[in-house]
């Protein structure tokens, strides 16, 4: 199962949504996407499933364009929409029966893809309970194993996790990551760097449509260098000491987040002494200092010189 | 198949377990039946007569009966000295006075004098009735004294003179000729639609009943196309288009679902008014065939209407709007011939007109003639129409991230 796109872009109407994206999935892959809010990342995954015509560009499965034949596309992909695509008033099992048989499974054959499937999500003791009264973790857990129902050989999931409690976000990890070493090829999309980190071999950064970054974690993670980025709690933020942080040429990318100011740096010690001397001439002693070691979050910040989260807009 | 089955079985297990539906498609329609039509029907709009027989005779008692056989019409057998009183309570609207000797005049050939009182603030339309019954009653009158006048001379002509038993009843079967002339000559009131006219075999209580069922298909199938838009929103219509079933399948199962709800809900009314207000509404092949046109084109305007708005209230807004304003101009709740002009040339645009004229049309036994194929004509054109919009547009419409 080999995905490749080449050259996706798309607009709505005067707003770029994509620009030029080119991708690969190999067999057995795990291709992380990874970007902000507004990236671009579902308006790629449609493209990529047939859902929205690129402007420009192809997508093919194993040498198959999606344009010429569709139908292989969607027998061969599972998708898992970013919003919970479930019938709300039918339950566990009743959904995955009815997935199964849009997927044109019937038979023998659906009775045992909805039991592997309940049991994947960890719902077989709610099989007979509406999906409406299930909390959101059980509603993603089962959102991502409807798009599983018929065994697909490319499963591409668009946020999977949004918006639920860790455990359930730790199950649905290491199914997914199962699958994978199953054999299962995956495409990962999502705004948490933990995650892909977790799960991908490797990564596509994506930011204002365009692809910043592409290529194993460890590649993309060394695109920072050997920066660390270093976190000072403070009390407060003002915008001079923020500025006078940023006279100093050796804090690369300072920005602030909340009560916390990051910067990156090649080597930490010097550096943090630096900052925290600075800081005390505007009268500001951090409460908490923390050095992350280089990561695909620092990554993106010296690519953009912005955070992959802004601050509070997660759900 | 197996999809089919799979979003038929899904939609109405949903269907079901939503409470509101029950509300809206079940209590809610007989509530309508009971109280619009229902309580109306029991408190009788036509003409009551009390008859004051006081000649007693197989004649007096025939007129009664002819009487009662008239539509819209009642008749109570009252007492001399309660009529007065019945009058002016306005407890009936005509009293007609029998006298005695009445049925002796009449055989011998002299002119009958009867009375004919009628209530004093009797309404405008029953005013109207009751001189329409007058005038009945002075045909069948005149034909009963012609029969007499022709037996009689027949027999005068062979031996002696005719038995009174004879005479009363050349009477009686002359007055019923004349009953079953006027039957026959019924007036043609109503004009239709389409400018035809048309005589009104239908009830005004089941030309309600249908009013109503036509505006609750309205309503439901709108209510329920709502569902395509909680499908749009949750991206599950999405995710029905990513996957190996036909596009076209997917709609056609979705229409399928929302046209038999369509029926379910007609199939409501239709037990509700014959089996809780006893009104029986005709349902033949014609009558299918106009009601699965309607609900067709209802189905389509629903899936159109569906891609053009954003959120389920502003859907069923949409459909509310489009039931009750479409239900008012094509005389669901009352004749089109009341309202002004330009209000009835806007009934040729509505799709209710259509079905209730070939409802009409179908009971007054025209059959499979030209009234009934233009209403099916049209609302074919209605259904394909719509149908087709919203199908088309269903099938561009982009998909909402
Ligand atoms: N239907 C649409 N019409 C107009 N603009 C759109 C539409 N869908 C998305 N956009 C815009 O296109 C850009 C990319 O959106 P997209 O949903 O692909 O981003 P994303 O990376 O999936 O973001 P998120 O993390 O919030 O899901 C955004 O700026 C968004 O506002
Ligand atoms: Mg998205």
């Amino acid at each position: 199962m080999v995905l490749e796109a080449r050259s996706l872009s798309k607009s709505y109407g005067n707003k770029r949504a994509v620009e030029d994206v080119s991708l690969t999935a190999e067999p057995g892959d795990a291709l992380g996407l990874l970007g902000p809010n507004g990236a671009g990342k579902s308006t790629t995954i449609l493209m990529l499933v047939g859902l929205l015509e690129p402007d420009e560009g192809d997508v093919w499965l194993d040498g198959r364009s999606i344009r010429q034949d569709p139908r292989y596309f969607r027998q061969h992909i599972g998708l898992v929409p970013q919003r919970i695509a479930l019938y709300e008033r039918l339950t566990a099992e009743e959904n995955l029966r009815f997935w199964g048989r849009v997927y044109g499974l019937t038979g023998k054959a659906l009775a045992a893809q909805v039991e592997w499937c309940l049991e994947l999500a960890g719902l077989t003791e709610h099989r007979r309970e509406r999906v409406a009264h299930f909390s959101a973790g059980m509603q993603r857990r089962l959102n991502v194993a409807v798009g599983l129902v018929h065994r697909p050989k490319l499963l591409i999931m668009d946020e999977p996790t949004v918006g639920i409690d860790p455990q359930s976000r730790g199950h649905i990890l290491d199914t997914v990551r199962r699958l994978n070493a199953e054999g299962m090829t995956v495409l990962y999309t999502s705004h948490y760097m933990e995650e892909v980190e977790y799960l991908c071999r490797r990564v596509a950064i994506l930011d204002h449509g365009q692809v910043i970054a592409y290529g194993s974690i460890d590649d993309v993670r060394r695109l920072a260098g050997a920066l660390s980025t270093v976190r000072l709690t403070l009390p407060e933020v003002p915008e001079d000491a923020l500025a006078a942080l940023r006279q100093n040429l050796t804090l690369r990318n300072v920005v602030a987040d909340g009560n916390t100011v990051l910067f990156q740096t090649q080597e930490a010690g010097p550096a943090i002494a630096r900052a925290v001397q600075v800081l005390a001439d505007h009268g500001l002693h951090p409460a908490r200092i923390d050095v992350d070691e280089p990561n695909l979050e620092a990554a993106f910040l010296h690519l953009t010189g912005r955070r992959l989260r802004d601050g509070g807009e997660e759900a | 198949m197996m999809v089919l089955g799979g979003i038929l079985s899904g939609f109405l297990r949903g269907l079901v377990r939503n409470r509101s539906n029950l509300l809206w498609m079940v209590l809610l329609p007989l509530v309508f039946l009971l109280v619009f039509i229902g309580i109306p029907e029991r408190s009788f709009h036509g003409t009551l007569v009390g008859v004051v027989d006081q000649d007693h005779t197989p004649v007096s008692g025939a007129i009664a009966q002819q009487l009662a056989r008239l539509p819209d019409t009642r008749v109570q057998a009252v007492n001399a000295g309660d009529a007065r009183h019945l009058l002016q309570t306005s407890q009936v609207t005509v009293i007609l006075t029998l006298p005695p000797g009445m049925t002796q005049r009449a055989l011998a050939g002299q002119p009958l004098r009867l009375g004919w009182d009628v209530a004093p603030d009797a309404g405008a339309a029953s005013g109207a009735d009751s001189s329409q019954l007058a005038l009945d009653l002075r045909a069948w009158l005149t034909a009963g004294e012609t029969a007499v006048r022709a037996a009689t001379q027949q027999h005068t002509t062979a031996a002696g003179g005719p038995a009174a038993e004879r005479l009363q009843q050349a009477f009686v079967q002359g007055m019923a000729r004349a009953a079953a002339t006027g039957t026959v000559l019924q007036p043609i009131t109503r004009l239709t639609v389409s400018g035809q006219a048309q005589t009104t075999d239908i009830s005004d209580a089941q030309r309600a009943v249908i009013g109503l069922g036509l505006m609750f298909i309205v309503f439901t199938v709108f209510g329920s196309t709502g569902h395509l838009l909680q499908l749009f929103a949750s991206g599950s219509w999405d995710r029905l288009l990513a996957s190996p079933t036909p596009r076209w399948l997917l709609i056609t199962s979705y229409a399928l679902c929302f046209f038999i709800v369509g029926w379910l809900q007609y199939a409501i009314l239709y037990a509700g008014a014959r089996w809780l207000i006893g009104v029986a509404v005709p349902l033949g092949a014609m009558q299918v065939l106009i009601l699965t046109l309607f609900i067709l084109a209802i189905c389509g305007l629903a899936l159109c209407v569906s891609t053009l708005v954003r959120s389920v209230e502003l859907h069923m807004a949409a459909g509310s709007f489009i039931a009750v304003a479409t239900s008012m101009l094509s005389g669901a709740y009352w004749p089109v011939d009341i309202e002004p002009g330009w209000m009835q040339h806007l009934a040729w645009f509505m799709p209710q007109s259509w079905a209730l004229q070939g409802f009409r049309a179908a009971a007054a036994g025209l059959g499979f003639t030209s009234a009934v194929w233009l209403s099916v004509g049209v609302l074919a054109v209605f259904a394909l129409a719509f149908f087709a919009a919203g199908v088309l547009r269903l099938s561009v419409s982009r998909t909402r991230i």
